[in-house]
């Protein structure tokens, strides 16, 4: 990238011009579609994480905004045109059939499209991370979500369950139904975690990106990781809904759910992170150490 | 200054085009309003065969806030209990939409009965033999601690019968790529009883006398069309 740019000098901002037709395009695709996810899914609590994912992608592209500038030395036109057309029959048919995987779906092949196409596989290079985030956008399908909630709904509140019980707590268990005390809490769908799992691998995503560690070894351990903390988190939330509807009454914690538990859970997944990440980082000094000596 | 790329106007060129495509391919006909009104309250007689309403046992609704939302979704819901000569009890719950849509999954079974804590034990395909013919229907096994409840439902898409999941998006496909809004249903029977294989047998009774007793027309849209 720095090659092309140095044989280029002094094009700088005009450039810009250049990406309008693009930019256009790219508008009449998608701003309908954005608009109809904020109407629609990105109100639902399961797909909240929407803009700020887009806002994520959007920001990454920016960092990146030099690789838009430079001329490349060679295109792919091919691939390029390919991949584009192959995009927009996927959006086409997934706008017009209201199935919004296909419409949301075909945002990566479509930019990655244009990339090859104006700036050559360079420009795919450099730009590759938020093309794949494009994935923490795209609406979990129906049959996915339906196959997954309940079992993970079950395995929370099983769990839930059983580690309250071994603290002590008056705790028992009915289906997906926790009573303590005198109250019943329903584990409700969101509580199943499926979605947060889906916005917490993002979120782990970001931090990878952020730390741009080396070691592969490093980042494969916490893309392991990712889904068992947000696993853990899930469970998390339920046992301090549970704890705070007991000690405090069924008020403040309806109040309690609804306004602090999805913080509480990113703060929650986040500690998990940012420990793991700690855990990893002190092994591989002592490790580092250990072999020096 | 030329600042315009060709490359550039190509590919905004195609975009367009990729949106025009997509506003071409949208279906606006709905496959409703060509035929006669669905009412579920007078399509499905009151009494049929042994069977009669019986007032007395409401069928299990989705949750409230579910509710809310199959009001925006659903046109018309019918939810009766009948009761038998001999008093077995079969709840009926039918859901009909004329956009036919994802938000069909809310009725269905395995979503709506966990969402009211019940477990599903299990889910099978199943088939329906009656007099006009095979009906392909899903059973499936709710419990809720000693209210064991054997249901067996099936979903329309248009004049098709269909399975939930993959075949009810492409039933759904088929119509819309060719411009078309198909509507949909989703026909449920359910009976509390501990045993499962009596319930089904007794589920099929009530069905077979119950679709005996409507027109034939009404039969083909509650069951889709028979005997392919």
């Amino acid at each position: 990238m720095s090659i092309a740019s140095d044989a280029k000098p002094g094009h700088g901002g005009a450039d810009w011009l250049e990406w309008l037709p693009v930019a256009a395009g790219l508008l009449v695709l998608y701003l309908t579609t954005f608009y109809d996810l904020a109407a629609t899914i990105w109100q639902s609590e399961e797909h909240a994480h929407g803009p700020i994912v887009l806002a994520v992608i959007v920001w990454f592209m920016w960092e990146e905004r030099k690789a838009l500038l430079i001329a490349p030395a060679r295109t792919a036109p091919g691939p390029g045109y390919s991949l584009l057309v192959f995009g927009l029959l996927l959006y086409a048919v997934g706008r017009s059939q209201g199935i919004i995987l296909f419409e949301v779906v075909a945002l990566a092949p479509i930019l990655a499209g244009v990339l090859l196409a104006t700036r050559g596989w360079e420009g795919l290079r450099d730009l590759w991370f938020p093309l794949v985030f494009t994935v923490f956008l795209v609406p979990l399908p129906g049959f996915f979500v339906d196959a997954l909630t309940v079992p993970l709904k079950q395995h929370v509140s099983e769990i839930a369950e059983q580690l309250l019980y071994a603290a002590g707590y008056p705790i028992a268990r009915n289906g997906v139904v926790l009573i303590v005390g005198q109250y019943q809490l329903l584990v409700a769908d969101a509580c199943s975690g499926l979605n947060s799992m889906f916005s917490l691998s993002a979120l782990g995503f970001v931090y990878l990106r952020l730390m741009r560690y080396r070691s592969l070894l490093h980042n494969g351990l916490i893309i392991a990781f990712i889904l068992p903390i947000a696993f853990g988190a899930n469970i998390v939330r339920v046992i301090i809904l549970v704890l705070v509807t007991y000690h405090l009454g069924d008020e403040t914690g309806q109040g309690f759910a609804h306004n602090f538990a999805g913080m509480l859970l990113f703060m929650v997944a986040l500690l998990m992170l940012l420990g793991l990440d700690g855990v990893i980082r002190l092994a591989s000094v002592r490790r580092r150490g250990r072999s020096r000596v | 200054m030329m600042m315009l790329d060709r490359r550039m106007l190509l590919i905004g060129l195609l975009m367009f085009a990729g949106a025009g495509l997509a506003y071409v391919m949208t279906p606006t006909k709905k496959i409703a309003s060509e035929s006669d009104k669905v009412n579920l309250e007078k399509m499905i007689p009151e009494s049929f065969g042994e069977w009669r309403i019986d007032t007395s046992v409401v069928p299990v609704l989705p949750s409230p806030e579910l509710l809310a939302k199959l009001e925006k979704i659903y046109n018309q819901t019918l939810a009766r209990t009948y009761i038998s000569s001999k008093g077995q009890r079969i709840m009926l719950s039918i859901a009909y939409s004329d956009d036919q849509n994802e938000g069909m999954n809310i009725h269905r079974p395995e979503i709506c009965y966990p969402a009211q804590g019940f477990d599903i034990l299990r889910t099978v395909a199943g088939e329906l033999v009656t007099q006009y013919g095979k009906l392909p229907v899903t059973r499936v096994l709710a419990q809720q601690r000693a209210r064991n409840e054997p249901i067996t439902y099936w979903v329309i898409v248009g004049d098709k019968i269909t399975f939930f999941g993959l075949p009810h998006k492409l039933a759904q496909l088929r119509y819309g790529l060719t411009g078309k809004v198909a509507d949909g249903m989703l026909v449920r029977v359910s009976s509390i009883d501990s045993d499962e294989s009596g319930a089904y047998r007794l589920q099929q009774e009530f069905l077979e006398a119950m679709l005996a007793g409507m027109s034939e027309k009404d039969r083909a849209r509650i069951a889709g069309r028979f005997g392919v």
